[in-house]
């Protein structure tokens, strides 16, 4: 599910079923400000690609937006536990973005794919996603 | 004679070309706004467009996932949204293509997704489980079985339409 009110419709009618809150990590920077961007639209679309295959027990929230500069790791932590009782048992944040090392982050590393031919942008697009399911299927049958 | 009688003085012969003039330039405003407030009355019912997805040499009996595109149209934005569907050949050699789409929250679906329940289709999230044919099976969370594209063979192309309920509970 996606963070708009027609899904969050839906979340609160099957709220039960949803204990995934998936949040891409989005770091922003000024110098080499097109590397950044490039990372965030990287991590948007693989958390969206997740969202689209796992829609019914993943939420997905609107990224955590970062200056590169900024200390983020109590952020981070703040956000599990505001997550955690709300109610959502597993939560995944999604960066391209190598600084965070936490059990609850996957890496997708951005490549510069600009211009890269279709079908092997398409295959590591495809890998990560399988990544980032993967991730999640293994927290869901670890818990279970 | 009937000349003079029907002289047009030069009053009317103002009035008449201004009159007629106006006239078309009023049309030429109006009718414009005119077929653009009928407009949403006269359009036809927006059908999804057919997509080529597949090769028929390549369909066989066990289901393969095809990924494609469809174009989308949310009011006036319009985005190309990607789809998938499992498609093969049932018993009579018809082309079955289910939609992946899991019918009890919308998670996608997969074939032999797990190994205590082979040659069923499996969804990750909640454990649903479907046959082939896309029943679902009981004592599982989904309500229905999983939607059938409407299909259409040209060419030795698989074409594919909109994604239709199936009956059945």
């Amino acid at each position: 599910m996606k963070w708009t009110a027609k899904d969050v419709d839906m979340y609160q009618q099957a709220k039960e079923y949803v204990d995934t809150a998936l949040v891409p990590c989005v770091p922003i920077g000024i110098t080499n400000m097109k590397a950044f961007a490039e990372m965030s639209e990287h991590t948007l679309f693989i958390a969206n690609e997740v969202e689209r295959q796992f829609k019914g027990r993943v939420m997905l929230f609107p990224p955590l937006t970062y200056f590169v500069q900024e200390q983020i790791q109590a952020r981070v932590y703040e956000w599990i536990n505001m997550l955690k009782q709300a109610g959502f048992q597993h939560i995944c944040f999604v960066t391209s973005h190598a600084d965070i090392a936490d059990e609850s982050f996957v890496y997708v590393p951005a490549l510069p794919l600009e211009h890269a031919d279709e079908a092997y942008k398409q295959k590591v697009m495809r890998q990560q996603v399988e990544q980032v399911m993967d991730a999640l299927v293994t927290k869901w049958t670890l818990k279970n | 004679m009937s000349e003079k009688k029907h002289r047009v003085s030069r009053r009317q012969f103002l009035n008449y070309t201004l009159t007629g003039v106006g006239g078309f330039m009023a049309a030429g405003i109006l009718s414009p706004m005119v077929r653009f407030a009928l407009d949403p009355i006269l359009k036809e019912e927006a059908g999804q467009d057919m997509v080529a997805v597949a090769q028929v040499k390549d369909i066989t009996t066990e289901p393969q996932r095809f990924d494609f595109k469809v174009k989308v149209k949310d009011a006036w934005y319009e985005s190309e949204e990607p789809r998938s569907a499992w498609v093969f050949k049932d018993e009579n050699g018809d082309i079955v293509a289910l939609s992946p789409i899991c019918k009890h929250l919308g998670c996608t679906v997969n074939w032999n997704g797990e190994k205590s329940n082979p040659n069923r289709f499996f969804c990750p999230c909640h454990y649903g489980l479907y046959e082939k044919d896309g029943t679902n099976v009981p004592n599982t969370p989904p309500p229905a079985p999983l939607d059938r594209y409407e299909y259409e063979v040209k060419d030795g192309t698989l074409y594919l339409g909109k994604a239709k309920p199936q009956g059945g509970a």
